[in-house]
């Protein structure tokens, strides 16, 4: 209850709640959102997804973060996507797709040339480390180095029969700008707000700013950047001169960044004529499966990219999609087209409830002659119809407390039966109202609610005991019936969708092409803190070792055996493949004359050699099998292999979340090592999913040996509570050699994959 | 109160922490805050499609600022969530009035159609037509975001008590003029 001091009339208190808390979301609208921000995480975590990382750490995402946080994270490149499309790019079309603005449709002028302007940070208490930490402008040909100015480029802009669309960067910002050191303020509640940007014409006129657009930061270990697209109400017929109006620049503090920047832009009249990638409209459909099409709508084949626009019809009231696995694209010879998310966003409206476009997709032009094939493997649709039903659970409900059921309902036709219900301590919350059902195979999840008093609810298929799960939680032990809501049943329908597209005969020789791939930049070793002794000797230790690893240019293999502790209590919701608990990784990686990764290749497979997955990333591009979908990589600097799971990073950031480090001598497998272990407690210990008892510490172990300065063996493990230990992971080592030739197995996957 | 939003104590920065790397974690929190979220918008913008779109840009960016390390460990995330939605809600202000921040327009007294709902409700609104524009989002912040006085006092940069009491205050000027309207 909302806490009320002084005490009011009943009639006021009613009126209050009435007047601010009367209207709940609609239901349509929240499932969709609520897989628009799925379908969004799920890409930009792939996005960033590290070339380093040789485990999978899909099942064990709340753990893996607390185990093996490296520091260096926080200086992510994200979104590099739009950096790569926010190229310039000659516009000579009426119709098609232009990187960093989208899909466009009557095109009436553009920007030719790229406009930046740049200014100088003004020091003030505001921006103090904003101006130590801005990068020196080296790149530039000026003779005297730059400290502490700020460029902004406008890209492109676009002026649309119906939309202003302008595209700019916001560079030279120190590194690490989005770590969180700079998102303090925000957190703790600025109160200033910023301006929407504006557009200003010859006349004053100021046109309005429409929803759609946003902005991305990016950045990597010398500089960040911001990258924006903003979109305005199309500017009047024949008006190609107007400002740019920037009061403050996006994700800085007042004060902080040079302000109210006015950029004068000239567009330029676009005739039809030298059409350069274009605009299709192919209209495909897919075969139907389970009253489910994949669409195919629009295609543009430029010069730089090819992008498509993909969309989606389904059958059936209260119906929506909900999540989907990735979208391939294959030719002829199987071989994979890497498709990464373009900025148009999917689409879904109310008044169209069947019907969804989903995020555009870009990849490399198209080379070959012969068709293409999307796929799509599995589709997850969400069945809403709020069937209600009510739990007794009696007057002295306990946790821990077992109730078995016989309860049958049905929920939009499909028939879900009720067979047991428990009450649980979780991770979401002191209490949680379990049900076990027995439901058609295809339902992965059935989502339930108790009006607003429960906030979350989660649902999978337990393994363990063969049975669905669905979870919601309560603000406290229940003396009273509860009544339930079936919010959603997700159930996954299995494809494959495809769509076969000829690509058209395109030449496009006269035209300009994009910039290469962003400069990339060398990520230096990170530092142990000073203050701790044992990680500085570590560290003369791991240089030691560094120094006899192979040395570039050429492929470099390593394997690794690793462990996994099993995990208990996890809900499969079918979107993952399962994993075995024992894997064989093997790790390849090209390596430039400096000894920096330029291409790298990880195959996991069972200890009795089956393939499981593997990972191929340059540097700028990403791809994963079996999935098929690759992306642009998240993060453009240079690294330099780690032959030890950055062991040094890992234990500088058990130090610095407050652990503690010891070192002791020990031995494995008949050969001395010293161990060195990291604790990392938690007062009060912590309940994390997966973990069968509240967390007091997590504790990680490696064995170095000191003759050859080699890491031998990595574990991690959980102390509960209860005074019981986890399971252990752990990883063994094999010492990295230098390889001559390929093997058979790597070159087929590297030519599986179409990678710029 | 038949419809209030209650608060569970949750393991907030354990799923906040999930929420960088999970989409499942994200879930959570995007289920737990929705509805405070949207009714605190609606309560601004008087218009559900406005605030559904508004929703909508909220989450995207938390979850983006998330993903990006832009929340601070250890930070609130309720504020920071609402802090978001107050910058998109300044941002919908220009686009749509085109006035300056300190006209923000209230759309309190124009809620005709639940005004219109009875007797208590017009008096209601006549008395919150009567505050200003702090205390009434001081009101929604409390009553349509459900938001702790902690979170309140994040948001409006104050202490928690100065929240408590800059809120029991308006509650007490309502209950007297409640009860003057009612002699």
């Amino acid at each position: 209850m909302i806490e009320m001091n002084p005490v009011l009339p009943p009639e006021l208190n009613q009126a209050l709640n009435s007047y601010y808390a009367a209207q709940n979301p609609d239901p349509a609208f929240s499932a969709h959102l609520g897989q628009q921000l799925r379908q969004r995480q799920t890409d930009l975590l792939l996005l960033k997804k590290k070339p380093e990382t040789k485990r999978l750490d899909t099942r064990r995402t709340f753990m893996h973060t607390l185990r093996t946080r490296p520091l260096l994270a926080v200086a992510a490149a994200i979104l590099a996507l739009l950096v790569l499309t926010g190229i310039v790019y000659a516009v000579a079309q009426l119709a098609g797709f232009i990187p960093g603005i989208g899909f466009v449709k009557d095109v009436r002028s553009v920007l030719q040339t790229p406009v930046a302007i740049e200014r100088q940070v003004t020091p003030t208490a505001a921006n103090e480390s904003i101006v130590a930490a801005a990068p020196t402008d080296s790149t530039s040909a000026v003779t005297s180095q730059k400290r502490g100015v700020i460029t902004v480029t406008i890209e492109q802009a676009v002026s649309e029969t119906d939309r202003l669309v302008i595209a700019y960067k916001i560079s030279r910002l120190p590194a690490n700008y989005f770590g969180p050191e700079y998102a303090q303020e925000l957190s703790t509640g600025s109160q200033e707000e910023p301006v929407p940007d504006q557009v200003r014409l010859p006349d004053n006129t100021v046109l309005q700013y429409v929803s759609g657009g946003g902005c991305g930061g990016a950045g990597d270990l010398v500089t960040s950047w911001i990258t924006c697209r903003s979109i305005f109400a199309p500017l009047p017929k024949g008006v190609n001169e107007f400002t740019l109006e920037i009061q403050r620049l996006q994700y800085a503090q007042p004060g902080e960044l040079p302000e109210n920047w006015r950029i004068p832009i000239h567009l330029t009249q676009v005739t039809d004529s030298g059409v350069s990638g274009g605009l299709q409209e192919p209209d495909l459909n897919s075969q139907t499966i389970g009253g489910i099409t994949l669409q195919l709508l629009k295609v543009s084949q430029g010069p730089a990219q090819t992008a498509f626009q993909l969309g989606m019809k389904w059958e059936g009231q209260n119906r929506i999609v909900h999540h989907t696995a990735p979208i391939t694209l294959q030719d002829e010879q199987g071989r994979y087209y890497i498709l990464s998310g373009g900025p148009d966003n999917g689409n879904y409206a109310n008044n169209t409830p069947n019907y969804s476009t989903l995020p555009s997709l870009v990849t490399t032009p198209v080379v070959t002659g012969g068709p293409l094939t999307f796929s799509l493997n599995w589709i997850v649709m969400s069945a809403g119809g709020q069937a209600k039903f009510t739990f007794d659970p009696g007057k002295n409900a306990k946790l821990g407390q077992e109730w078995p059921m016989d309860e049958n309902i049905t929920v939009d036709g499909f028939e879900l039966h009720f067979i047991k219900a428990r009450l649980k301590e979780s991770t979401l919350g002191p209490v949680t109202l379990e049900f076990d059902l027995e439901a058609p195979q295809n339902i992965t999840e059935v989502q339930l609610f108790t009006n607003s008093k429960s906030f979350a609810s989660e649902s999978g298929y337990d393994h363990e005991r063969g049975v669905l799960v669905s979870g919601v939680t309560l603000p406290s032990l229940p003396v009273q019936p509860v009544e339930l809501t079936i919010s959603d049943v997700l159930y996954k329908v299995t494809g494959p969708w495809q769509i076969t597209w000829q690509p058209q005969q395109t030449d496009f020789s006269a035209v300009p092409t994009a910039t290469p791939a962003p400069f990339r930049t060398a990520d230096p070793a990170p530092t142990p803190m000073p203050d701790q002794p044992l990680l500085a000797d570590l560290q003369v230790l791991l240089k030691q070792a560094d120094a006899k690893d192979p040395s570039g240019p050429g492929w470099v293999h390593q394997a690794e055996e690793i462990t996994q502790a099993p995990l208990t209590g996890i809900l499969d919701n079918g979107d993952d493949q399962e994993q075995p608990l024992q894997m064989q990784v093997d790790a390849w990686y090209r390596l430039d004359e400096n000894g920096y990764i330029q291409t790298s290749v990880y195959i996991r497979k069972t200890l009795d050699g089956k393939f499981i997955s593997a990972d191929v990333n340059n540097g700028v591009y990403y791809f994963s099998l079996p999935e098929g979908r690759g992306s642009v990589d998240g993060e453009v600097y240079l690294e330099k292999p780690s032959y030890n799971s950055d062991l040094l990073t890992t234990l500088n950031g058990y130090i610095s979340e407050g652990g503690t480090i010891r070192r002791e001598s020990s031995v494995l497998n008949g050969v001395p090592c010293q161990l060195y272990e990291a604790n990392l407690p938690y007062d009060p210990p912590q309940e994390f999913a997966g973990q069968a008892a509240p967390v007091q510490a997590t504790v990680y172990t490696a064995c170095v040996d000191p003759v050859n300065e080699e890491v031998l063996q990595i574990q991690s493990w959980m102390k509960y509570a209860n005074g019981k230990l986890s399971g252990k992971d752990m990883t063994k080592f094999s010492p990295p050699e230098k390889v001559g030739v390929l093997p058979d197995e790597v070159q087929q996957l590297l030519n599986k994959i179409i990678m710029p | 109160m038949t419809d209030e939003i209650d608060w569970v104590e949750i393991n907030e920065p354990a799923l906040v922490e999930g929420a960088r790397h999970d989409p499942d974690a994200f879930a959570v929190l995007y289920r737990h805050y929705l509805t405070p979220l949207y009714r605190y918008l609606l309560s601004r913008l008087n218009n559900v499609h406005d605030a559904e779109d508004l929703t909508e840009q909220v989450f995207i960016e938390a979850m983006g600022g998330l993903v990006n390390f832009q929340y601070k460990k250890g930070g609130c995330f309720a504020a920071w969530l609402f802090t978001i939605a107050r910058r998109r809600l300044v941002d919908f202000y220009r686009r749509h009035k085109d006035s300056p921040l300190d006209d923000l327009p209230s759309p309190e007294p124009s809620l005709l159609p639940v005004i219109e709902k009875g007797e208590d409700m017009q008096q209601l609104g006549r008395l919150l037509a009567r505050l200003d524009e702090k205390d009434r989002e001081l009101l929604r912040l409390r009553f349509s975001a459900g938001l702790s006085f902690a979170e309140i006092g994040l948001i409006d940069a104050r202490s928690e008590a100065a929240a408590k009491m800059a809120l029991y205050r308006i509650l007490d000027f309502l209950r007297a003029h409640w009860e003057d309207e009612n002699d």
